[in-house]
């Protein structure tokens, strides 16, 4: 591990301006680009939503990122502004998935997951289906789990999962849409009353 | 508009990418079919649950943050003209092939040994092969520069089928409701 990177990775914990201080401090090899600091700090609770949106456990979703960042802060440097952002998210991604292939997914329970304030009678129905839709999105293919979480649940574009995932946006529309025919089809074989009783 | 193309358009009219001709049509089809009006409300739901799922784990403001990596692998514009080369060419040698096949006489003359008059074809009327260049038989009879027209041709016709299959909407997501 390159020296001082620990005593880096301890300012993503900091508050921005906190950390901000502590780096310009820390010397030039650990200070390693303008900003750098800043950016990874913003990116924090993003890269963390990311994560959860593969692993579906804060736990595991917490450490996946810092790794991220580690790896982010290691190659700083080499990371143009302008291309860190897809990198970083595609580091994420990747760790993610070899994660996931290591070990089956931790599902936390639907209750664990924060939910968001609406209608109980209509969220108890929706957070059952969604509840369903986790798993479906769990048995997908990588290919396919990646462009719908990309675009499902991060609410990006076609473009922009093209720049993360190096693929065209024709061939991510294609995933995309298979896998939530491949979802759509899951739910209707396993639980045939998800989308109410008519059938 | 028939029920593949409808369920087609459901996919692009969650994505927002539905021209509005195309949802006028769907609009129309919805009306009269009762399957396809399932797989909208279907995909309506499949919708809520993953904006469910999304403000569950997190915020989704990723969309607002600037991703500029292009992909690293740009061959399909090269590809595209090598293989219009390809076909241009292929046909070419092709062509050539056949017009040096073709007599270039009449097809048929008349047998002045008769007063009746009889046609004949011309070719037994040459000596056999003064036309044609010679067969080699390792090539299954044909010469190999008809062998390399041939795959000019059939390369330039993937490459451009594969880069159409790409590109149009329409014809790639035949792919995805093939099975259902």
């Amino acid at each position: 591990m390159r020296p001082g990177l620990e005593e880096s990775l301890s300012i993503l914990n900091q508050p921005a301006d906190a950390a901000a201080m502590a780096a310009s401090s820390a010397g030039p090899h650990v200070y390693a680009g303008a900003g750098m600091d800043v950016w990874m700090m913003s990116l924090r609770p993003r890269l963390v939503a990311l994560a959860r949106r593969f692993l579906w456990n804060a736990h595991d979703a917490e450490e996946v990122t810092q790794e991220a960042l580690m790896l982010a802060w290691k190659h700083a440097t080499e990371l143009i502004p302008a291309t860190r952002n897809a990198w970083v998210y595609r580091t994420t991604i990747n760790l993610c998935l070899s994660r996931l292939r290591r070990k089956r997914a931790q599902l936390a329970p639907m209750e664990d997951l924060v939910a968001p304030a609406t209608d109980p009678a209509r969220s108890e129905t929706l957070s059952e289906l969604a509840g369903r839709v986790r798993m479906a999105i769990c048995e997908l293919p990588e290919l396919l789990r990646v462009a719908l979480v990309l675009r499902d649940l991060e609410g990006l574009d076609y473009r922009q999962i093209s720049a993360i995932v190096h693929a065209r946006p024709a061939t991510l529309r294609l995933r995309v849409h298979r896998a939530r025919e491949t979802v759509r089809q899951t739910l209707l074989e396993r639980w045939p009353d998800s989308f109410g009783t008519d059938r | 508009m028939n029920c593949r193309k409808a369920k087609e358009s459901i996919q692009l009219q969650y994505d927002d990418e539905l021209p509005p001709r195309a949802r006028s049509a769907l609009v129309r089809h919805l009306d009269s079919c009762r399957d396809c009006r399932r797989v909208q409300e279907q995909t309506a739901l499949l919708s809520s649950a993953f904006d469910e799922l999304a403000a569950r784990t997190g915020s989704r403001t990723a969309a607002q943050l600037a991703f500029n990596d292009p992909p690293p692998l740009r061959w399909g514009t090269p590809m595209a003209l090598a293989a219009t080369v390809a076909l241009m060419i292929g046909l070419w040698i092709l062509f050539a092939d056949v017009a040096s096949r073709t007599p270039s006489g009449p097809l048929f003359v008349a047998d002045q040994t008769d007063t009746t008059v009889v046609q004949a074809p011309v070719a037994a009327h040459r000596s056999p092969g003064a036309n044609r260049r010679p067969a080699t038989a390792h090539w299954g009879g044909v010469d190999p520069t008809t062998w390399l027209g041939l795959v000019l041709v059939l390369f330039g016709i993937a490459v451009i089928a594969l880069r159409i299959n790409e590109k149009s909407p329409g014809i790639y997501l035949k792919k995805v409701y093939k099975r259902s």
